[in-house]
């Protein structure tokens, strides 16, 4: 027995569609032979047959002249005794009648030679008889007998007539015999082929049959598999708790799982060809067709008209089949998760609201018992009274500061944000600190003030933190102290500082002094009033609004807190007078913001300015497009959330095209974190992601370094030097034109040449295990150019190994540095 | 508007606690004439009897809230013109603007400093009638 998997094969063989398609051709072609042998031989049988009854048909015809000779005979006697008149007349006719028989027979026999001579010869014989009956009538009757010689002609002429009639007869009979058998052969043949003609079709009727069946059965498993995983497919839609519906370009509803059903509340056939914006609110038409990768929130409208809250993402299906563009909606019910958040809000309120109430009581009762309208106590009680009050000022600060850390920790903070002058700031942060004055025993005033600048905060906020700030500076100092503030501004970025002379920040506690609950003394007898969140609520406010917050400190002298801030004046950020030029040249690096709040393009384009990029500004990624296709651009800096479509698409598109795909790009958005990890595995191919509010000394850094590495390739120079003076001015001298290695020994440098490609060397002489000159010959090796800067002189004779060599004392910066670049431009 | 004298509050708090203070903080030292209510429907029945000058209204209290309570009142035509106050831990400028939204001609922060309540309220109702 063939192994089942061979008969399979075999079977796949046998069904394909050309294969049976030839063999029933050929089959056809058989049976159609077969159809006309066996015409063909029916056709013999008939002319067989015809032959036999030929044969027949001359032994009839003999039979009918031997009978009529007889009669003729019996007549002719019987007249020739009767004398009957009537009798000689039916002799002769008789006679007669033959005649045309013979020539019946003589033509049944024309095709057998011998049979017709034969029937001449009988012809002739009869033609005889009949003229001597002819005379025999005439002339005899009864009364005159016949003479015995006409009686004996008349027997001798019967008897040659009789045997040419037999002998006729004879041959037909053998021919009869002949044919009988012939056609019975010819029966048995044709019987043969009718049977072989009839197992023929047979066979082709069954093994069509056999692989009919076959090829059904195949085709039920086939459809069973399909079934089987649609029905796994559809299971799994229907098991994702999410409503997933396919709709095409004009927003009908091809096809939807079982979750949609449930969620909007219809029953099953209710969806068919509705639109999509019967199920969303607040959408319209277009945009359900842009959200992509990034989930866009929107109202959900079920059928008994409830809405709820809902989380939409949209993709376009690729589905090479489908007449025209589908797109695949997901929904996710999201009313739990607002109920989380909602929750949660209510929670901080709650809080803030439970904590608040028992101390407005005691507050209250304090307030009402020191503010004597009930009476008046002893100075000890007074005493008590005061510290209890104290403190429970103490704890209102502090809810309130734990509650803004939250708040700015959860990104619930909410700012206004407007341009407010920077002296008048300062100016009310003091008025609200007034009382420190005479509480600390200090003065508080400003120094230094630039009185026409501007800032883009939140008022509230923005006082918020000066006022901590200068109350910190007036707790901290010293009785008799002073506390200064200073305004002042250097490329376009404003510096508010407050400084103290107090006994400075401890250097153990500078690592740590903007973490929560951390204050520097523990062994201070000082009133150390404050909550410990201040500095952080304060250093992440300021960071909020793009900028700089940070400290100075000199140990038992002073402390300098300061903040930096972009100036905005007139509504638009001042330009900085440029940091960031560098010898670039003539090339014109262009820059593309796509942006589309207005006031946040200008504020971008305002700070980019300063770095040399011509900039465009488009407002949609559509006008993005258009200058793209129109331009070449060095940087693009992209918001996420634009209204036509959404950045992080935007963002593979740029990478999937030529012209864009090595382009720097940086992400400036709200939600950049979030896009970062959409993009997932793509991410890098983003620069810088940077979140809203921009940080701008981190923007600017970024800038920076893009275009130092799209310079030219920076040149890499070996210093050779242990004294760490010279290691700084060198690297100060040489900052943004070469990247610098320094190492300190004969040794190192030997390792380090081993490792890495130089393409300058500064040789100091005098090395902790060495003159640096014993060097030269390995540096030789490597061709590298050397420049010997060292106190001592180098030897004449190491002259010819060495491009340049110069005494620190006799050279000056520019020298070196001059001579530095010939040779790297070399 | 003729500018009265402000002599009748009608308080709504329900913490015992705080409506002590505040009585002592209104009439003790404000001198006002004070009717103190428990709830937001203790509120709307007062207000059948005896129409106030002022309402002071505590934001959260439970059942009927600060809020929902103001706009009872606001939806009867006596009670309609009588100025009200909200009094609340929520500081935040955004909700307290939202609060002033509602109709309230003050907001004002709890812990309150009872010393400067009455003050407060009076400059309050001196703006309003101005």
């Amino acid at each position: 027995m063939m192994p089942k998997k061979r008969i399979v094969s075999i079977m796949k063989i046998f069904l394909q569609r050309q294969f049976i398609n030839t063999m029933l051709l050929i089959a056809l072609i058989l049976l159609s032979f077969t159809g006309y042998l066996t015409y063909q031989h029916i056709q013999n049988l008939l002319i067989a047959n015809n032959w036999i009854l030929h044969t027949y048909k001359v032994i009839g015809s003999a039979d009918q002249i031997q009978i009529g000779m007889l009669d003729a005979e019996t007549q002719l006697n019987n007249y020739l005794f009767t004398n009957d008149n009537s009798l000689a007349e039916s002799s002769l006719s008789n006679l007669n009648v033959i005649e045309p028989n013979v020539l019946i027979l003589r033509d049944l026999t024309i095709d057998n030679p011998e049979q017709t001579h034969s029937v001449d010869q009988l012809s002739k014989l009869i033609q005889k008889k009949i003229s001597i009956f002819h005379n025999i009538i005439g002339r005899y009757s009864k009364s005159n007998p016949l003479p015995p010689a006409i009686i004996e002609e008349r027997l001798k002429l019967k008897y040659q007539i009789e045997n040419i009639i037999s002998k006729l007869k004879y041959n037909e009979l053998i021919l009869l015999e002949k044919r009988n058998s012939n056609f019975n052969i010819l029966a048995k043949q044709t019987n043969t082929i009718l049977f072989l003609a009839a197992l023929l079709t047979e066979t082709i009727f069954i093994l069509s049959i056999v692989l009919l069946n076959y090829y059904l059965q195949q085709r039920i498993l086939a459809e069973k598999k399909q079934n089987a995983s649609e029905a796994y497919k559809t299971a799994i839609l229907n098991a994702v708790s999410d409503a997933i519906i396919t709709i095409d370009t004009q927003g009908v509803i091809q096809s939807y799982n079982s979750q949609t059903i449930q969620m909007f509340g219809y029953n099953n056939a209710g969806l068919n060809h509705m639109n999509i914006n019967k199920l969303i609110a607040d959408i319209d038409d277009k945009t359900i067709f842009t959200i992509r990768e990034l989930a866009k929130e929107c109202i959900g409208k079920r059928n008994n008209g409830t809405t709820f809250p809902t989380e939409i993402s949209t993709s376009k299906m690729a589905y090479s089949d489908a007449d025209e563009q589908i797109y695949v909606i997901v929904i996710r019910d999201i009313t739990e998760r607002k109920k989380v958040d909602v929750m949660k809000n209510e929670f901080v309120s709650v809080i803030s609201h439970e904590l608040r109430t028992p101390l407005t009581s005691i507050r209250g009762s304090l307030g009402l018992l020191l503010g004597g309208t009930v009476g008046t106590f002893s100075d000890k009680a007074a005493k008590l009274l005061d510290i209890a009050k104290n403190n429970c000022e103490r704890l209102l600060l502090l809810i309130n500061d734990i509650l803004d850390i939250e708040k700015i920790e959860s990104g619930k903070m909410h700012f206004n944000y407007n341009n407010i002058n920077v002296r008048k700031l300062v100016d009310e942060a003091i008025a609200i600190n007034k009382m420190s004055e005479q509480k600390f025993g200090i003065t508080i005033k400003v120094n230094e003030s630039i009185d026409d600048i501007s800032i883009k905060v939140d008022h509230e906020r923005m006082l918020q933190v000066l006022s901590h700030l200068i109350s910190n500076a007036a707790k901290f100092s010293h009785s008799g102290g002073q506390v200064t503030l200073d305004i002042t501004k250097k490329n376009g970025i404003a510096r508010i500082s407050v400084t103290d002379n107090g006994p400075g920040i401890p250097i153990e506690f500078r690592s740590h002094i903007f973490n929560k609950f951390s204050q520097a003394d523990s062994s201070d007898t000082r009133n150390k009033s404050g909550t410990g969140l201040g500095l952080s609520i304060s250093k992440a406010i300021i960071e909020q609004f793009g900028g700089h917050f940070n400290y100075s400190s000199i140990e038992n002298k002073q402390t300098t807190f300061y903040i930096e801030l972009p100036i905005w004046n007139d509504g638009a950020m001042q330009l900085p007078d440029n940091t960031l030029h560098t010898n670039q040249g003539s090339n014109t690096n262009r820059l593309l913001i796509c942006e589309d709040d207005e006031d946040q393009a200008k504020y971008l384009s305002t700070i980019l300015q300063s770095t040399d990029y011509q900039i465009d500004i488009a407002h949609t990624i559509e006008a993005a497009r258009n200058f793209i296709t129109n331009n070449h651009y060095n940087l693009l800096v992209l918001d996420l959330l634009l209204p036509d479509q959404d950045g992080v698409a935007f963002i593979k598109e740029l990478r999937a095209n030529e012209k864009t795909r090595d382009t720097p790009i940086i992400v400036i958005s709200i939600i950049a974190e979030t896009g970062r990890s959409l993009l997932g595995s793509d991410a890098f191919s983003v620069l810088s992601w940077l979140e809203k509010p921009v940080d701008l000394s981190k923007l600017l850094n970024v800038i920076t370094s893009i275009k130092q590495s799209t310079a030219k390739k920076m040149p890499h120079i070996l210093q050779i030097e242990d004294d760490l003076d010279t290691q700084n001015l060198i690297a100060t001298l040489l900052e943004e034109q070469a990247v610098i290695t320094s190492v300190t020994t004969l040794e190192e440098t030997r390792n380090i040449l081993k490792r890495e490609h130089f393409d300058l060397v500064i040789l100091d002489l005098l090395l902790p295990d060495g003159n640096g000159a014993q060097l030269l010959p390995d540096l030789a090796n490597y061709k590298l150019p050397i420049i010997v800067y060292s106190t001592l002189k180098l030897e004449d004779s190491y002259s010819n190994y060495v491009t340049n060599k110069f005494v620190k004392s006799k050279t000056s910066k520019d020298q070196l540095v001059k001579a530095i670049m010939t040779v790297l431009n070399h | 508007m003729t500018n009265k004298d402000l002599h009748n509050i009608l308080y709504a708090e329900d913490e015992a606690d705080i409506r002590a203070i505040a009585q002592i903080a209104l009439e003790d030292i404000g001198g006002f004439s004070v009717q103190y209510c428990n709830t937001g429907k203790e509120v709307l029945e007062a207000l059948k009897h005896a129409l106030p000058d002022i309402i002071l209204l505590d934001v959260m209290m439970p059942e009927m809230d600060g809020i929902t309570t103001l706009q009872e009142i606001r939806k009867v035509p006596e009670f309609v013109h009588i100025p009200a106050i909200f009094m609340t831990a929520k500081i935040q400028p955004a909700e307290v603007a939202e609060y002033k939204k509602m109709g309230v001609i003050d907001v004002i922060n709890k812990p309150f400093d009872p010393m400067s309540l009455a003050e407060q309220i009076k400059n309050s109702w001196n703006k309003f009638y101005e």
